[in-house]
């Protein structure tokens, strides 16, 4: 007959409590590289719950349900279905209202202290749009550095004059795949007219990804800023700050389909093609499965156009022959309206352009003619443990004189960091090192008498990065917005530009 | 003081973001002093019985809230409908009140799991102005415990056991704790006659026990969650960001992840039970050294399995009618089964999966009888070759079950086929280094031979008293270690 060893249960439990108690005394040590965090097993009997997310529906914030083999359906019931895109993150961007309003001037004036500024996004400003929206952009509005607060104003002017307007923007894998651009695009368009997508690079290296065009391509060599050592010498002195180049193989095709992933942009009528041919080389272009058009372009270092006249929602691009063939990409939009390109680069922190030929930068700039850029840089920069970033804003301060100087008539839009979230002490929440770039991001701005858009207080302030991974708003690596999340913010920022535009 | 006895009472509240688990601290204070209650009134069954019902509830309560009702509902309606089914001797009316416990059932399953399926079925189909989805809370562990009443039933209807006459004795049943929100699938007869029996827990128990709680908890919080966080969530997030190489590793990680997750919280359950002098049957069987998708089904969630097998396929007619009912009846209790996990067409597909491969083997076996479904019965270059097209043709199907859409899944398929970029196997493996440490050891110690968990659980239970219990600290310790580990962060390796 054995022994019943029954009390051993609440014997064992009471002794596993008493040595994890215990085992909070020690300090911690560094073993192998990796360093021991202290316990404190009663730390979740003194912490409040801090995560105060309205929807029940939305995951706890380990990521992990008690069902958690049947977790696969909760996202798929409507409870997550039916909320509308980012509202309850509205309410809950307590922090992000308090910060805008640091950030906003008194109506139509200047603000004194760190925080000074032009904000031209002021209540008046809000009576002059249209409900939520207007109200929104008056949250987040564009602050102006420049010293006779026309930041902004040759872009005002260039929507004013009816004629069409071209944005660049410029950021990392923030914005790759069109996110958040696609919105603040499609936004524009909705306000300023326009059809398309802009820019897009004949090969990119995750072609499946973005949802706005349809792209696929075969017999290119894709070369970046990133990989810009890879690339013959004749190759990288082409690069510009675009950021990529396509060279082409013996038979090389790029297909572009338009989608209505976002609003106008399910077709255009203007299609400009955008290469250098120094070899014998022959283009075959098809317009929506029409009959082919080839070009023979001439054997030259410059830059080359070919133009195409006529509503499109589908594009074909074969390069035969032979000879070096440089492509930059294809320009999909209508001749009116507003064009918005996207140009982002994963892993580029804006400083890798900087050193690229000024004669073919020029080259470039003089065709894409924009009259704003909008830069989207830093979070690339931010490092673990490191909270203070001068050197890295005095490199953007650079960056921002660099697009000057390419792009003379265009005005300067900084976008500020979003919000990056992390394990700090076993609570997930933004990393300390997020702050310390977001001010070194808006002082920047600042010492360069640029515009600047404060992305981490219109995310929703602290911990908004956690709260948007939990609903899908963003991916689980707490720095990239998903779609859902990209269309919350890149309509709030084309809000905030349209309220700036409209205040001038 | 105020504040800490207020934090403390918050704690105390159901927290629809901090759901109760095995795996959170607070449950191991709760347990301490459950367990103290639980050996105080070891003797006292009916007092005994009342407080585990209390517990459990109040567990349920934590971990999903005021749904606890339906839970209770269910109870009553389950032991009310046996007692008056065990009354009838007519055929028909035991048949109509069988059917009345389905319809209860099913019908709030259905509510709770699948209205919104079927609204966004309706609006797909419909011309007109489309149905408006309800916003419906789903009950925690609703699809287990619903299960597990019906089991008990139709066992009763099929005279296999005699209905409870206490209805605490079914509520205890229903809603002991260790089993409630993510099963195993407990069976009434297996379950019942150990209610009134007095709690005994012998050495075997107590090492077997804390064997299988300590590996779930590493499973589960260090393995399944870490390997989640850091890489496979990431991966399924955006397919089309990363190469094939990439995908495949997420998808071989998601399959370790999912065991790990599921199979770890049913070890805690499985061990937690045993603390409590109670004995659960073995859920998962290292379900990947499966040589068929036959075998598989008999080493993945069993509790399910053999329910689905033994209340689903053979109320359908089994293999009893004919080759052709066989299969469509293995098609239609894996398509079931495949909503059973998830209302959307994903699961279905995934059900589909299965049960077409269930079908082709069936047909294969029975053309060639020499070859065994079972890996044990094959050589051993058979049973290699098995167990790998039986992983890739599981792997396929967590494609299904993780992808948040139909469109991701098309996406790692294409990536895996289309842009594989093996050349970039090395930089994943060192940028992903503690993730793809966590993931070969998820699946080394799977593979690990049988025995060496019985000599696991030998082990513990020779250890001393406060051996097991620094093994069990220093488990707990490991776990917290992982959960305030820095986030790793993105790499890129394509440019």
């Amino acid at each position: 007959m054995q022994r019943n060893r029954l009390q051993q249960t609440f014997l064992l439990t009471l002794a596993v409590c008493g040595l994890l108690l215990a085992a909070g005394l020690l300090p911690s040590v560094r073993v192998a590289g990796i360093t021991t965090r202290k316990i404190d097993i009663l730390s979740e009997l003194k912490r409040k719950n801090v995560y105060q997310t309205p929807d029940s529906a939305l995951p706890g914030p380990f990521g992990f349900r008690v069902d958690g083999y049947l977790s696969g359906f909760e996202r798929d019931t409507a409870a997550v279905k039916v909320r509308p895109v980012g509202e309850p993150l509205v309410e809950l961007s307590r922090g992000a209202q308090r910060d805008s309003l640091r950030l906003a001037g008194p109506p139509g004036g200047t603000a004194s202290g760190p925080e000074s500024g032009t904000a031209s996004g002021t209540d008046s400003g809000a009576a002059a749009g249209s409900g939520a929206a207007a109200t929104a952009a008056s949250r987040w509005p564009i602050v102006d550095f420049s010293p006779g607060g026309d930041a902004l104003a040759r872009f005002a002017a260039a929507i004013r004059s009816g004629r069409q307007c071209r944005i660049g923007f410029f950021g990392d894998s923030f914005i790759e795949g069109d996110i958040l651009v696609g919105d603040f695009r499609e936004r524009l368009k909705e306000e300023y007219g326009g059809g398309g997508v802009g820019f897009v690079p004949l090969s990119i290296t995750s072609p499946k990804f973005r949802q706005t065009v349809t792209q696929d391509f075969s017999g290119w060599t894709t070369y970046t800023l990133v990989n810009k050592r890879k690339a013959p010498e004749e190759v990288r002195e082409k690069l510009t700050a675009t950021g990529i180049v396509s060279v082409a193989g013996a038979h090389s095709v790029s297909n572009f389909t338009a989608t209505n992933f976002r609003g106008h942009s399910k077709s255009w009528n203007h299609t400009e093609i955008l290469f250098i041919n120094r070899g014998e080389r022959q283009l075959e272009v098809m317009v929506d499965d029409t009959i082919p058009h080839s070009y023979t372009p001439a054997q030259s270092e410059d830059l080359q156009i070919i133009a195409i006249e006529g509503r499109a929602a589908k594009l074909q691009i074969k390069v035969t022959g032979e000879g070096e063939f440089i492509g930059y990409g294809a320009i999909l939009e209508n001749r009116t309206g507003i064009r918005v390109d996207l140009h982002s680069l994963r892993a580029n922190n804006g400083t890798l352009g900087l050193d690229c030929s000024r004669d073919a930068d020029a080259e470039m700039a003089a065709v894409l003619d924009y009259d704003l850029i909008v830069l989207q840089y830093g979070l690339n920069a931010v490092d673990a443990g490191v909270t203070g970033y001068a050197a890295f804003g005095r490199q953007l301060c650079a960056v921002v004189e660099h697009f000057r100087a390419i792009y003379p008539r265009a005005d300067i839009l900084v976008m500020g960091v979003g919000d990056k979230g992390g394990n700090v002490d076993g609570e997930f929440t933004t990393l300390p090192e997020v702050l310390g770039m977001r001010r070194a991001v808006r002082n920047a701005a600042e010492q360069s008498g640029a515009a600047y858009w404060d992305t981490f207080a219109a995310m929703g302030g602290t911990g908004s990065m956690v709260r948007y991974a939990e609903s899908g708003m963003a991916a689980k690596d707490f720095t990239h917005l998903s779609y859902a999340g990209g269309r919350l913010i890149g309509r709030r920022m084309a809000e905030a530009l349209i309220l700036d535009v409209q205040g001038r | 003081m105020r504040e800490a006895i207020e934090n403390i009472l918050c704690l105390l509240r159901y927290d629809p973001d901090a759901p109760l688990l095995f795996s959170s601290g607070l449950f191991l204070f709760l347990f301490l002093f459950f367990s103290l209650g639980y050996w105080w009134l070891r003797k006292t069954t009916p007092l005994r019985i009342v407080y585990v019902i209390l517990f459990s509830l109040y567990f349920y309560y934590l971990s999903g809230g005021y749904y606890f009702v339906v839970l209770l509902f269910v109870a009553m309606s389950d032991f009310t409908i046996a007692h008056l089914m065990h009354r009838t001797q007519g055929r028909k009316a035991r048949k109509g009140w069988v059917a009345l416990s389905l319809v209860i059932n099913l019908g709030l399953l259905a509510y709770f799991k699948y209205t919104n399926f079927l609204i966004s079925i309706w609006n797909d189909l419909s011309t007109g102005d489309p149905l408006e989805f309800k916003k419906i809370f789903l009950p925690v562990g609703v699809s287990f415990f619903l299960f597990q009443s019906l089991s008990y039933t139709i066992d009763v209807y099929r005279r296999r056991i005699e209905p409870l006459k206490n209805p605490l004795d079914y509520l205890f049943y229903l809603s002991f704790f260790p089993q409630l929100v993510a099963g195993p699938i407990v069976r009434a007869r297996d379950f019942i006659p150990q209610i009134r029996q007095k709690p005994v827990v012998t050495d075997q128990m107590l090492g077997a026990g804390l064997f299988l709680i300590l590996t779930g908890l590493f499973k589960k919080a260090v393995i399944s969650d870490y390997i989640s966080l850091n890489f496979v969530d990431r991966i399924f997030d955006n397919p089309a960001l990363y190469s094939g190489v990439e995908n495949l590793l997420g998808v071989y990680g998601y399959a370790i992840q999912i065991y790990c997750d599921f199979s770890g919280y049913s070890d805690m359950a499985i061990g937690l039970a045993l603390l409590l002098g109670f004995h659960f049957n073995v859920n998962f069987d290292s379900p990947y050294k499966s040589a068929s998708i036959t075998e598989f089904w008999r080493r993945w969630h069993i509790s399910l399995s053999s329910w689905l097998r033994d209340y689903l396929y053979i109320s359908l007619g089994g293999n009893r009618k004919g080759k052709f009912r066989t299969y469509l009846n293995l098609m239609i209790t894996m398509l079931l089964g495949g909503l059973w996990h998830g209302a959307s067409m994903r699961f279905l597909i995934w059900g589909g999966l299965h049960g077409a491969a269930l079908a082709v083997e069936k047909w294969f076996f029975g053309l060639f009888p020499r070859v065994s479904p079972m890996g044990k019965e094959r050589s051993r270059w058979g049973r290699v070759l098995g167990i790998a097209v039986t992983f890739h043709i599981v792997c396929s199907g967590w494609v299904l079950f993780r992808a948040a859409d139909m469109e991701r899944c098309k996406e790692v398929f294409r990536a895996i086929f289309t842009n594989f970029s093996p050349g970039l196997l090395p930089q994943v493996l060192s940028g992903y280094a503690p993730a793809m440490g966590l993931i070969a050891l998820g699946f080394v110690l799977h593979f690990l031979p049988g025995r060496s968990e019985q000599w696991g659980k030998k082990m513990v239970e020779r250890l001393p008293f406060w051996g097991k219990a620094l093994a069990a600290a220093a488990v707990i310790w490991l776990v917290m270690q992982v959960k305030s580990s820095g986030v790793q962060p993105f790499i890129y390796f394509q440019f």
